[in-house]
């Protein structure tokens, strides 16, 4: 017995070493590393829509790789560079996270493939995410908006004054938004604010309706914002605080209204349509809805193995009639494809993104690169949040707490 | 020139089993916990001394991650000892079916991270399966006309203490049988025929465990035991796979916070490695503290 | 009588443990069989499902389809609301792991236009769905398969006779300082690892061992190898004495001695520590995914095709697949564990 589990270890192991050793296979892998499109679906869609056919064409194999975590992606990349071994040819990255990437200079400097696709516009409210000093690094390929959505049940307890035409209409504010929460009873309200995470794109949203700043905490538009978190506190669903996506809160009907991202809105959505409603953010003091945008962007890797056949895949990507399938439900960042939209309900979601582009107050990522730390502002607006739950911020402490957070994010800036 | 017998001493010198570890960790280990000791004791403008250290005394979060790593660490410890030795002690037993309860104690172990966390995940929120199998096998019903319960509880709506009792709970879920096999490895080596005969001198069932079974079991408990303390006191994955970061600090988790999560605030680099080091220390501490308690002079002795 | 109780109490116990283990692992497998509809059902089913109860409607002021499904609860919910057969299709496909051709959605939901009534079928999940998709998406599972098994192996065989020669020297040979070296040994436990993993990483790649098992391998032994001391010196201190020397007086060599009387004795520490090892190796991604481009193990593959996903079902069949191979090791050893002697 003994004897036989040693002779079967040995001999597995020769057995690996041996197969291992014959499943070399030669084709070209062109390596792409996303923060974008993790779910199964998602990359069914990218597969059959954007590389099968690149694939054909130029006899090549796509790898697709997604990480839980943008810092994961940075780390894979740190690693390859700092250790000289190269093999992620593209990398698909938030908004908020590309300025780690260029001031490593981890990414190409692209300029010139730009001047290549003549015919294409990118939108340019994302420059200060993608460029820097002038050369273009990264190329947009989606960009995310915050909309509101409520389980038709939530409809019944609107609360005196509001009607379900006005609400999808857009044409509510966020203290009929307060209010609602209330309506509805119990915690059935959901926040971005899982710590470290959306939570100051939100607040920045409600801000910005407000006539607010972003990133500012003490302004009167985010006094304002806060002050509607104050109100709704008790009717926030407590798990908000270590789930920052509302989908899977709203599937599981604990919780019947959200102020959310495209993105997750319409994982939501799209799972059972005919449980919500989907409609403009709320107006605030301004009379206009507001919000932050988000999305992503492609670039070269430095160094990377196969840098003309990455530099093909992004002109073959990014091409109006694929940029749509690209941005995966969410608004694609090239003008000539949002024009083509048509009147199917799934571009339904995307024509209200592109509302809210249009008549809200909206703010990009440009910023960012303006702080030693992102992570240490999202804190700023972590702190405020925790305090205002546990019950040490109330209104009447709420604009000295503003302010102390205000002089620590000032005192972070470059 | 060496001369024959001395090449055989040393041949047969005993020290020459350590040799290949020793070469192991020097290639392999020393240099980047070399650097990472080097980093923590200079500052980012080239300055050395302790200011680090003062910076990570500074941190918000550091006095709640220090005595929640403390109370984590103890008291999974315990729990997991006394579990662990119980069901020892049962599997040894050899009863009908004791290696299929066996296996399947074992399986938790097998168990990748992302699995735990997926687990508990759906389990510990609102709609999870800890509240649907409360309410379908009827349990729930009688907690709350016990007065217990009003509707489904919010687990994961927890802070501080409780968070990490919470926590305790699924690391001894997992974590358990790692403990168990070893104490179980030792009581393999176990004659029965000693406690029989101490059986058969007159002791009890009890004092025959305790008295001949436990201090011959006893090196593969206090390994079993130092291992987990170890561990224990590096917890971070669990925490914030089920709450994230900064909701239930720990000191690892803080190292991770400070590499990974703010990577370019000032001094983060330096706040990371100065935590490992502190981290380090701690766990020395407290691992020297339980050997010196659990010291075994006859031991000593071999 | 007495017996009898006894008896029964321990049952109670051992099938009270085997639950608590148990009921927690089924609810994971039903995820993982689960459409993304029934990830949201509540209360959840403790078994999977094989079908869903799907109600039709026609909408005739709007010339709609509602589909409706009855959840856990029995009651008949709202999902989608179309009417054409193709997107309801992919709606099936995609939100309720129902695999139906276009033809035969036509004629079932026609029932439904014609009669003005609601109809209602039962129609059964494509019961695998998550787990092909996982493999028809993800290319390389066997090779990764391959690497899992290799690099794992490897690590075993380096923290068995490394860490295995350090737990004999300090339980039974003369050598000093002992107890430094056995702290010492630990220390390297001691250091959290999450801190050097990635300087580490830049210094093995320098080594030439970048994409390679034993690269991988070597770092998952370093703190397996102070780990397989530990266990082996406090078993070579259990071990008795006596028998090693009995079988020396009747001539054996030492060589001897230790093939056939110590290295059976402590087997179950061998045994015990390469459960570490192997898990270790196994169930790694941080290291392999830094150290590795081609030969990926598979717990990376797995990681790397849903990392970040909420689909938690697929994540959840993707665990699933990880685990089998650990627990035919966990089968395979647990006999070795419990190896009665004597």
């Amino acid at each position: 017995m003994k004897k036989s589990i040693i002779v079967l270890l040995a001999l597995s192991l020769i057995m690996t070493v041996v197969l291992g050793a014959c499943g070399k296979d030669e084709t070209k892998e062109l390596v792409i590393l996303s923060d974008f499109a993790r779910e199964v679906a998602e990359k069914e869609l990218y597969a059959k829509e954007i590389f099968e056919e690149f694939e054909k064409e130029h006899n090549v194999t796509i790898k697709f790789e997604t990480l839980a975590q943008a810092e994961d992606s940075f780390q894979k990349i740190d690693s390859e560079q700092k250790g000289g071994n190269h093999t992620v040819d593209l990398m698909i990255s938030h908004f908020g996270t590309m300025m780690d990437y260029l001031s490593e200079d981890y990414i190409e400097d692209s300029s010139s493939l730009e001047k290549e696709m003549s015919d294409r516009t990118f939108l340019s409210t994302f420059d200060g995410s993608t460029n820097l000093d002038g050369k273009r690094y990264f190329f947009p390929i989606n960009s995310d908006v915050y909309l509101s959505y409520a389980n038709k049940e939530a409809f019944d307890t609107l609360p005196t004054g509001l009607t379900k035409e006005d609400v999808l209409m857009g044409n509510y504010t966020w203290d009929d938004f307060v209010a609602w929460g209330k309506e509805i009873g119990g915690t059935k309200v959901h926040m971005k604010a899982e710590p470290l995470k959306m939570l100051l794109y939100q607040i920045g949203g409600m801000a910005l309706a407000n006539g607010g700043e972003f990133p500012v905490l003490n302004d009167k538009g985010n006094l304002k914002a806060w002050q509607d978190v104050i109100t709704m506190k008790d009717n926030i669903h407590p798990e908000s605080a270590t789930t920052s996506d509302s989908a899977t809160l709203m599937g599981g009907d604990n919780v019947y209204l959200s102020f959310e991202l495209m993105a997750p809105l319409a994982t939501a959505y799209s799972a059972s349509p005919a449980k919500y409603e989907v409609f403009p953010g709320p107006l605030g003091t301004s009379g206009k809805a507001g919000s932050i945008i988000g999305g992503h962007g492609i670039g070269i890797v430095k160094n990377a193995p196969n840098k003309e056949l990455a530099e093909e895949f992004i002109k073959w990507m990014t091409a109006p009639e694929r940029i749509v399938h690209a941005a995966l439900g969410t608004i694609p960042t090239l003008e000539e494809a949002t024009l083509a939209l048509s009147d199917d309900p799934e571009d339904f979601v995307i024509k209200q993104g592109l509302e809210t582009v249009k008549n809200a107050n909206v703010e990009g990522l440009q910023m960012i690169s303006d702080y030693v730390s992102w992570a240490d502002v999202k804190e700023n607006y972590d702190v405020i949040y925790s305090g205002i739950m546990d019950g040490s911020i109330t209104l009447e402490n709420l604009q000295e707490k503003l302010d102390e957070q205000q002089a620590d994010l000032e005192s972070n800036e470059i | 020139m060496l001369e024959k017998g001395h090449v055989k001493e040393i041949i047969k010198s005993p020290y020459l089993l350590l040799v290949p570890a020793l070469l192991f960790y020097l290639i392999f280990w020393f240099v980047p916990v070399a650097t990472s000791l080097y980093e923590s004791f200079t500052t980012i403008s080239g300055k050395v001394g302790l200011n680090n250290f003062i910076l990570v005394l500074q941190d918000s979060l550091f006095l709640d991650a220090f005595v929640n790593t403390l109370i984590f660490a103890l008291l999974s410890l315990l729990l997991q000892f006394a579990l662990a030795l119980g069901i020892a002690v049962l599997v040894n037993q050899n009863f009908k079916g004791s290696k299929l309860f066996l296996f399947v104690i074992l399986i938790p172990m097998a168990l990748p991270p992302s699995a735990i966390g997926i687990l508990w995940n759906t389990g510990l929120v609102e709609s999870g399966w800890i509240n649907s199998f409360l309410a379908t096998s009827g349990i729930q019903n009688v907690l709350e006309a016990l007065g217990i319960l009003k509707g489904p509880t919010l687990w994961k709506a927890v802070s501080g203490l409780e968070a990490v009792m919470t926590l305790i709970i699924i690391d001894t879920w997992t974590v358990m049988p790692s403990v168990m096999i070893i104490i179980l490895a030792g009581l393999q080596n176990f004659n029965e025929e000693y406690k029989e005969a101490a059986q058969i001198f007159g002791a009890t069932k009890w004092q025959a465990f305790r008295d001949v079974v436990i201090p011959i079991i006893k090196p593969s408990i206090v390994t079993a035991l130092l291992l987990r303390l170890i561990s224990g006191l590096q917890v971070w994955l669990i925490g914030v796979m089920l709450f994230g970061f900064n909701n239930v600090p720990f000191l690892v988790e803080r190292i991770v916070y400070y590499t990974d999560k703010v990577r370019t605030a000032t001094n983060s680099y330096k706040m990371a490695n100065a935590y490992s080091i502190f981290t380090l220390g701690h766990v020395f501490t407290v691992a020297f503290l339980f050997l010196r308690v659990t010291k075994d002079k006859k031991e000593g002795a071999k | 009588m007495e017996n009898i109780l006894k008896k029964t109490i321990l049952y109670l116990v051992i099938v009270f443990i085997s639950l608590s283990v148990l009921i927690p692992l089924s609810y994971l497998v039903t995820i993982s069989f689960s459409s993304q509809i029934e990830v949201n059902d509540y209360p959840k089913k403790m078994l999977p499902s094989l079908y869903h109860n799907i109600a039709i409607k026609w909408d005739a002021e709007n010339q709609n389809y509602i589909v409706m499904r009855e959840n856990n609860e029995g009651i008949f919910k709202e999902l989608y609301i179309s009417s054409k057969y193709d997107k309801i299709r992919d709606y099936m496909k995609t939100q309720l792991n129902i695999d139906m051709t276009t033809e035969r959605i036509e004629k079932d939901f026609n029932v439904a236009k014609d009669t003005g009534e609601i109809v209602e079928y039962k129609y059964y999940k494509s019961f695998f769905n998550n787990y092909i998709k996982f493999f028809t998406v993800f290319s390389g599972a066997e090779k990764a398969l391959i690497n899992s098994i290799k690099a794992a192996l490897i690590t075993i065989l380096i923290s068995m006779s490394i860490g295995g020669a350090v737990g004999y020297a300090l339980a039974r040979t003369s050598i000093k300082k002992k107890e430094a070296i056995r702290i010492g040994s630990l220390i390297v436990r001691m250091f959290p690892m999450v801190s050097i993993s990635v300087p580490m990483a830049v210094l093995l790649v320098r080594y030439g061992l970048f994409d390679s098992m034993l690269g991988l391998a070597i770092v998952y032994s370093i703190p397996n190898i102070g780990l397989t001391a530990a266990i082996t010196r406090s078993i070579f201190i259990g071990v008795s004495k006596e028998y090693e020397e009995a079988s020396l007086v009747f001539g054996a060599t030492e060589a001897q001695t230790f093939r056939k009387i110590t290295f059976p004795l402590v087997l179950p520490a061998f045994a015990a520590s390469s459960m570490y090892a192997f898990i270790t190796a196994w169930n790694d991604t941080a290291v392999s995914l830094l150290l590795t481009n081609k030969n990926e193990t598979l717990a990376l593959l797995i990681y790397k095709s849903i990392g970040g996903a909420s689909s938690i079902h697929y994540a959840a069949s993707g665990a699933i697949v990880l685990i089998l191979p650990a627990l035919v090791f966990t089968f395979l050893l647990k006999n070795y564990i419990t190896q009665m002697w004597g």
